[in-house]
């Protein structure tokens, strides 16, 4: 059963369109649009291979919730985006996205994606509550694994 | 989603139950000059230490709190001037996220004059309700 969970990602992989583009705003859009949808097979199709794997092998893709309490959720954690900054190394790349929490309080995000077969996966997801706005971030920070 | 203010209760929760378990040890830590700092596996043992004290208990009451499984959390708690006391925070989910927080609240408001606050809940630890979560909630700065 647990082959066949990895085997029908695999072949989900390819049909995300925005997942080859450098654009990690667009990706990561795309991910909160799935969360917010409860397309669960889509967002565990844009999560890393390490992920998916952990996720088959503990666990079964209808339990992704449960299993990333935090990457399913993350689409909560901003009411309001101010910033988006990017950067990227080889196939790395990191995706800072600054705004108001639900209190309308600064914070946040750090993603890091990994590219595989020519597609950014998520890979880790740091949120940072800060205690004022001149915490914010102001460039593109991977997050601390760990 | 972990939202801040559960982070910020978590936080108050263990410092309480640190003072309910003994009460001499963690006002020593808490008020001595140095700083202090928490740490918690993830089985949820908790060390709370401060110079040459330390204090192990179980934080599965506090960190139930968040609702979901944690790998390891570190809080270091800074003194500043009149009584403020910051803190960064650093909690590690099982499942490739973590959560980092910073603030302040005022230690003698929390901890170290009786009947305050937590002397209080150190009676009535079983005894839990919303209005006393929202009265951490305010002292930790909501």
């Amino acid at each position: 059963m647990k082959y066949i969970s990895l085997i029908i990602l695999l072949v989900l992989s390819s049909c995300s369109l925005t997942k080859t583009d450098n654009n990690l705003p667009n990706i990561f859009q795309e991910y909160e649009e799935a969360l917010l949808n409860k397309n669960y097979i889509l967002s565990v199709n844009m999560i890393s291979r390490r992920n998916q794997n952990d996720l088959v092998t503990n666990s079964s893709i209808s339990n992704f919730t449960e299993h990333f309490p935090l990457l399913s959720s993350v689409n909560l954690v901003l009411s309001k985006k101010i910033n988006y900054y990017q950067k990227i190394e080889n196939t790395k790349g990191c995706l800072t996205i600054t705004g108001l929490d639900v209190g309308a309080e600064p914070a946040s995000i750090n993603i890091e994606f990994v590219k595989e077969k020519s597609n950014w996966n998520i890979d880790y997801i740091q949120v940072m509550y800060h205690s004022s706005m001149s915490e914010l971030l102001k460039y593109a920070v991977c997050p601390e694994k760990l | 989603m972990t939202s801040r203010v559960q982070v910020k209760i978590t936080i108050a929760k263990l410092l309480e139950i640190a003072y309910s378990k003994d009460k001499g040890v963690t006002t020593k830590i808490v008020r001595s000059k140095g700083n202090f700092k928490i740490t918690i596996d993830k089985n949820g043992n908790v060390m709370l230490y401060g110079g040459t004290d330390v204090l192990t208990f179980s934080g599965d009451s506090a960190l139930k709190n968040l609702g979901v499984k944690i790998k390891n959390v570190s809080i270091s708690f800074s003194k500043e001037e009149s009584n403020e006391v910051k803190y960064v925070a650093t909690f590690v989910f099982s499942g490739a996220a973590n959560i980092s927080l910073t603030g302040a609240f005022n230690i003698e408001e929390l901890i170290t004059s009786c009947p305050g606050l937590l002397c209080k809940a150190a009676k009535l630890l079983k005894e839990r309700n919303q209005a006393y979560d929202a009265e951490l909630q305010k002292i930790m700065g909501h």
